[in-house]
């Protein structure tokens, strides 16, 4: 049997450990509050689509087919070039490489995400996750070989009302200027060759994106 | 208080204090259980196979005679929709179906009528289209881009209704179900058929599917035989 003292000793040092381990607790979540700051637009996108009728969006895996590790990986797999952007924004990181199709099929779209190193991406499920996380998805995308660009940039700039021509390191582009703070997205697309590189974010305007591509 | 009783208190505290703010240490980055939009749509669609590039899907969809309430109860946005959808790599789709109840702020009810959504450039559009269907008509759906020009075509059975200009010849994926945004919106069971898709050349029947979503009172099953014969509905009881 413990004594008296013994219990009291012995309760001291459970408190102890309890108090201790919810004040690491407390600390790890009001880190989580700084980077709530720091990340001014968590879910600004999914709130822009509340009145909206949206179907709800496949996952990534089906979207975008499978993960690679690394670039390499991903550029042997793909047959495309594939960059990394060393333009980024400050926080962000590299957090995902995927195509689609079997190995047997050809790739047409390979797909690199970014997003800010406090957010653990593998967490997250659709485009509209990702897009909700400050998010930036860049699309490489090969075209047909009957794809007319030039028609095709006139028809969407002209049809398209929000579009708009931009330049990306002196290459003609289409932009999309979208409102972070209204959950409004942003896209700038650019062509290399046959591959059609397509940027898009919600927490980042139109203007980083095209700094963000312009390394790319 | 006896000693043994302050020890307990003492013990409590930080127990209690670990529990009040233990839920906060896991945020929700993205939308929570009602998927891309936080609508919370009922919602059930079957998915095509994830390996093909697809430039377009059709189905057969027998007119179901979707009950809304006369004021589009709640709050004036009850709506139900018997659809399919193509999905774009960068988050845009398209899809055209069969609707009652709120579309693009009007109340449409005690009918169906033919109807076209879209995202383009982050901007969500919807529109009621000419002509309403009588319930048990057959109408085929189609979104497309059958010559891959990267214009995509929405049809009605074989008449035009959408022609838009998007940024891909291909869809990253593909569906086809019911929505409902109330538990209270009744789409009585129907039946989607002859589902296909075109793969850039040719159209094939689904030879896959995959039970995406699994909402609220909507529901979809897969009849005999499998992959292209589906059932659909909000309410009632699941059944080919």
């Amino acid at each position: 049997m413990l004594t008296r003292k013994q219990k009291f000793l012995l309760g001291l040092a459970v408190s102890f450990t309890v108090m201790t381990t919810s004040m690491l607790v407390f600390q790890s979540d009001s880190l989580i509050e700084v980077n709530s700051q720091e990340l001014p637009y968590l879910n600004k996108y999914s709130e822009s689509l509340i009145s909206k009728k949206v179907p709800p969006m496949p996952s990534i895996e089906r979207m975008y087919g499978s993960e690679y590790e690394t670039i390499t990986d991903l550029k042997t797999r793909s047959n495309t070039d594939v960059k990394e952007s060393t333009t980024l924004p400050d926080g962000i990181e590299l957090k995902l490489l995927l195509t689609k199709g079997t190995p047997e099929e050809k790739s047409r779209l390979t797909t690199v995400i970014y997003g800010p190193t406090s957010i653990d991406y593998n967490q997250l499920e659709t485009l509209t996750d990702i897009l909700d996380s400050h998010g930036i998805v860049v699309l490489y995308h090969e075209e047909q070989r009957s794809f007319d660009k030039n028609q095709w940039y006139e028809d969407v700039l002209s049809q398209r009302e929000h579009t708009q021509p931009i330049k990306v390191a002196n290459i003609a582009g289409i932009g999309v200027a979208g409102n972070p703070e209204e959950g409004h997205g942003s896209k700038v697309i650019f062509h290399r060759e046959n591959v059609q590189i397509q940027l898009i974010s919600v927490a980042y305007d139109m203007i980083d994106l095209i700094r963000v591509a312009e390394s790319l | 208080m006896t000693f043994t009783k302050k020890l307990r208190l003492i013990l409590m505290m930080p127990i209690l204090f670990s529990f009040a703010i233990l839920p906060n240490v896991h945020p929700a980055y993205g939308a929570e259980n009602c998927d891309s939009g936080g609508k919370c749509l009922g919602t059930q669609e079957l998915d095509s196979t994830v390996s093909f590039d697809q430039s377009g899907i059709k189905a057969l969809v027998d007119i179901p005679n979707i009950t809304t309430s006369s004021t589009c109860a709640p709050n004036g946005n009850g709506f139900g929709v018997v659809s399919t959808w193509a999905f774009f790599a960068n988050g845009e789709w398209i899809g055209i179906g069969v609707a009652s109840g709120q579309i693009d702020g009007i109340c449409y009810d005690s009918e169906e009528h033919y109807y076209l959504e879209y995202m383009q450039d982050f901007d969500v559009n919807e529109f009621k289209l000419s002509g309403s269907p009588s319930p048990g008509e057959d109408i085929y759906f189609q979104v497309s881009d059958t010559n891959n020009d990267d214009t995509w075509q929405a049809y009605v059975d074989t008449s035009q209704a959408a022609s838009l200009i998007m940024d891909f010849d291909y869809a990253s994926e593909t569906s086809t179900g019911v929505e409902a945004t109330d538990n209270n919106i009744s789409v009585p069971k129907t039946s989607i058929t002859n589902v296909q898709e075109h793969d850039g050349t040719d159209w094939d029947y689904w030879t896959y599917n995959d039970r995406e979503y699994d909402q609220q009172e909507g529901w979809i099953v897969q009849c005999t035989p499998n992959y292209k014969n589906i059932a659909v509905g909000v309410g009632g009881t699941e059944s080919c």
